[in-house]
């Protein structure tokens, strides 16, 4: 039996390295699909053009704001991390509001997820059923399908995500070239990617709907006590996932619009929808790689519900623990150790959502996919903002008045904090409704009250549920809190 | 931590809480993780695992360390640490795991916190508490054909005496519905055989054997409640251990598969 010194060596081998996280994130992330889906989705809802200059932009914001989340990730162990950063920083009662906030934009970017891949799988298999498939059959079928693989805790393996994320990628990248090597009769214009855009009244939106393309790096963290070495290891894994996401987007979000032609790009887009990249791509390229791209757009969507309904579930997982939501929400299933009533909770809500859609006929691509993944990544802002402002009051607290722990989170949370005002100002805009339209205050309205209900519940555990509330954003210590007994006088 | 042996089952919850747990005259004394593993497994032609692998094994990997505990051997606050340099006495199994903690203590000067330690123990403490169950010829391994087409074997275990192996679920059942006078006060249980039998019910409560187990009159939940309870009433040490294991399974619930 090898010696002591030997334990962390023999748990390291199952450590998750900076490789395996940026996967999982990238995974999230869904490159594909917010190439694919979530841009050209943009350019038609919005009609704005200066979507790929967001990317960059939002690429170099969440660069400031990793600095300090990074520094701060090897103090929080949590698999709830941002609303446990919230917490440490600013205390229970935000950490709790961020908490509700973080559910609802979780599993709201989970149901989006869902109507999206039920459009693109039809579009896969109505070629080869000859026959129009409704949207919401496949939508089901995922949605039953990625139910239960989440109950059975499987986990798409490292193998299969690394092919899918690496077609993913390559997919992107031969069709940008492409559109660059063939552009429309306007040349390769620079126009969509000029940075006085984002100082116009449609600043916001684009930078808003380019935050949703990186919604889901901030879970890097999430998986610090799964790693060798916390602080580095994520470290490396943000800052990846950022340079990849982040140039990725915005190369094959500018080439579209050299594909189309930058006048053009919108009409276009309203006419295909998240087709018009693959009819873009069949004016270029052979149909068996523009198949070979669809299919990968739908296993795109597949990873991504996959990975998603894993973040929904672990957060209503890590509440429950710490006994914010029920108690019965951290319980695991002893046939398969996942996250049970997790995984049961997101897949109602996005079951819910799924039905509603269905039957009310309204359109799964801007409804449910567009307007679900907008909103979610709202939501996310909200949450990354309170959580620079969380990272430099923590470090503030401590005495440590660095450049990487309190300058960084501080600009970061203004930089993100002005995105959230001039989206959440021009939300409508977002949306591609009337300034009036009620779904334009309604839905951000949406997380202000999940954070009132959040922030309110937490002063009940403070008053009704003392050692609750001391469990609160405690995450792994949260267990050993549950069992504390009044002190004892025992020997042992 | 030896467990005394009565015969037969005279004498019902009071007798059991004043002498221990009465098995049908066990060939030998089963140790806290031989219960735990008796107690996750069923089955009369092979014996199979009732809970999942993660869980078990974390079970397991707790039991070990709450045997060194109760044996006086190690101490875990703030981190395991080793009473004594001294090999300790009894089964080669209780005496590898604390020779790990005494070489890492002695020779390298590092020390473990519990959970790392479950963690650690995990990854094989499920099949060496079967080996020692194997040895005192407990439970029997037998290669039996994967298939009558294919020429491959695999290796079942079966109960050398099936009433041995329900043995911790009888106790855990008498346990729960007959707690007896020491169970049902206030005040750290300080009673050796009660500490063995109140660490296997919160391993039993916290790796989610309970709701499959037969537990007479009481419900699954009804006995995960006294549990609760006769837990806050172990020593801080014992707590510590069995709440480690929880954030392991937990986090383990939580981590993505490779």
């Amino acid at each position: 039996m090898p010696p002591g010194s030997t334990l962390p060596q023999a748990l390291a081998q199952r450590r998750l390295g900076a490789v395996s996280i940026v996967g999982i994130v990238m995974a999230a992330a869904a490159p594909l699909t917010v190439v694919a889906g979530g841009a050209v989705s943009a350019f038609a809802t919005t009609g704005v053009t200066g979507i790929p200059i967001g990317y960059l932009a939002i690429a170099v914001i969440l660069g400031v704001f990793a600095i300090g989340y990074v520094a701060m990730a090897r103090h929080i162990t949590n698999a709830g991390a941002a609303y446990a950063y919230v917490t440490a920083g600013l205390g229970r009662v935000a950490g709790v509001a961020a908490a509700g906030i973080a559910v609802l934009a979780y599993n709201g970017m989970q149901s989006a997820f869902v109507g999206g891949f039920g459009v693109a799988a039809a579009r896969v298999l109505n070629p080869v059923l000859g026959t129009a498939v409704p949207w919401w059959l496949p939508a089901a079928a995922a949605w039953l399908g990625i139910t239960l693989l989440t109950l059975a805790k499987v986990d798409l393996s490292g193998r299969i995500l690394a092919v899918l994320l690496t077609g993913e990628c390559l997919i992107v990248v031969v069709f940008a070239v492409a559109f660059f090597a063939d552009p429309s009769s306007a040349g390769i214009t620079v126009s969509p990617i000029d940075p006085t855009q984002l100082l116009s009244p449609v600043g916001g939106t684009i930078l808003v709907i380019a935050f949703a393309g990186f919604v889901g790096l901030e879970g890097s963290s999430v998986f610090a006590e799964e790693t060798t070495d916390a602080t580095r290891t994520v470290r490396r894994a943000t800052y990846a996932s950022i340079i990849a996401i982040g140039l990725l987007y915005f190369v094959a979000a500018w080439a579209i619009t050299v594909a189309t032609g930058p006048t053009a790009v919108v009409d276009s887009a309203a006419e295909h929808g998240t087709d018009l990249i693959f009819v873009l791509a069949g004016q270029r390229l052979p149909g068996e790689l523009v198949w070979l791209g669809r299919v990968l757009f739908a296993s795109s969507l597949f990873a991504g519900l996959l990975a998603w309904s894993n973040v929904a579930s672990r957060y209503h997982f890590a509440l429950g623990r710490e006994g914010v939501l029920p108690r019965r929400m951290g319980a695991t299933s002893s046939r398969t150790g996942a996250p049970r009533n997790g995984a049961i909770l997101q897949s109602i809500l996005s079951g819910l959502a799924l039905v509603v859609t269905a039957l009310t006929g309204m359109d799964p691509t801007t409804h449910l996919f567009y307007w679900g993944s907008a909103t979610a990544a709202l939501g996310v802002l909200a949450l990354l903002t309170a959580t620079s402002v969380a990272v430099a009051a923590f470090f503030l607290r401590r005495g440590d008045r660095g450049l990487r722990t309190v300058a960084a989170p501080i600009l970061a949370a203004l930089a993100l904090g002005a995105v959230l005002v001039a989206t959440v100002t021009t939300f409508h805009t977002v949306l591609g409704v009337d300034p009036g339209s009620v779904v334009a205050w309604l839905l951000p309205s949406a997380y202000l009250a999940a954070a009132v209900l959040g922030g309110s519940w937490a002063l009940v555990l403070r008053s009704r549920r003392p050692h609750v509330w001391r469990r609160i954003g405690k995450g792994a210590h949260a267990d050993r809190l549950a069992h504390d007994a009044p002190a004892d006088h025992s020997h042992v | 931590m030896a467990l005394l042996v009565g015969a037969g089952s005279a004498g019902g919850g009071v007798m059991t809480a004043l002498t221990g747990p009465i098995y049908a005259a066990p060939r030998y004394q089963p140790r806290l993780a031989d219960q735990y593993w008796m107690l996750a497994h069923h089955g009369h032609e092979r014996l199979t695992p009732r809970i999942e692998a993660t869980s078990l094994a974390a079970g397991c990997a707790a039991a070990l360390l709450v045997e060194l505990l109760l044996d006086e051997a190690i101490t875990v606050a703030p981190v395991v640490r080793p009473r004594a340099a001294e090999p300790a006495e009894g089964d080669l199994l209780s005496a590898q795991v604390l020779g790990d903690i005494q070489d890492g203590h002695y020779r390298h000067q590092a020390d473990h916190e519990v959970r790392a330690w479950v963690r650690y123990l995990a990854l094989t403490a499920e099949a060496k508490v079967r080996s020692r169950l194997v040895i005192v010829e407990a439970i029997t391994e037998t290669a039996v054909p994967v298939s009558r087409w294919r020429g491959s074997t695999h290796t079942v275990w079966r109960a050398s005496d099936p009433g041995e192996i329900r043995g911790p679920e009888e106790h855990l059942k008498s346990l729960v519905t007959m707690p007896g006078q020491v169970l049902s006060g206030h005040g750290v249980i300080t009673v050796p055989h009660l500490l063995d039998s109140v660490a296997l019910a919160g391993l039993a409560e916290s790796t989610g054997l309970l709701d499959h187990l037969e537990l007479g009159s009481r419900s699954a939940s009804q006995a995960a409640g006294l549990i609760a309870g006769w837990r806050q009433r172990l020593p801080a040490a014992l707590r510590a251990v069995l709440a480690e294991m929880a954030a392991v399974i937990a986090d383990a619930a939580i981590t993505p598969g490779r």
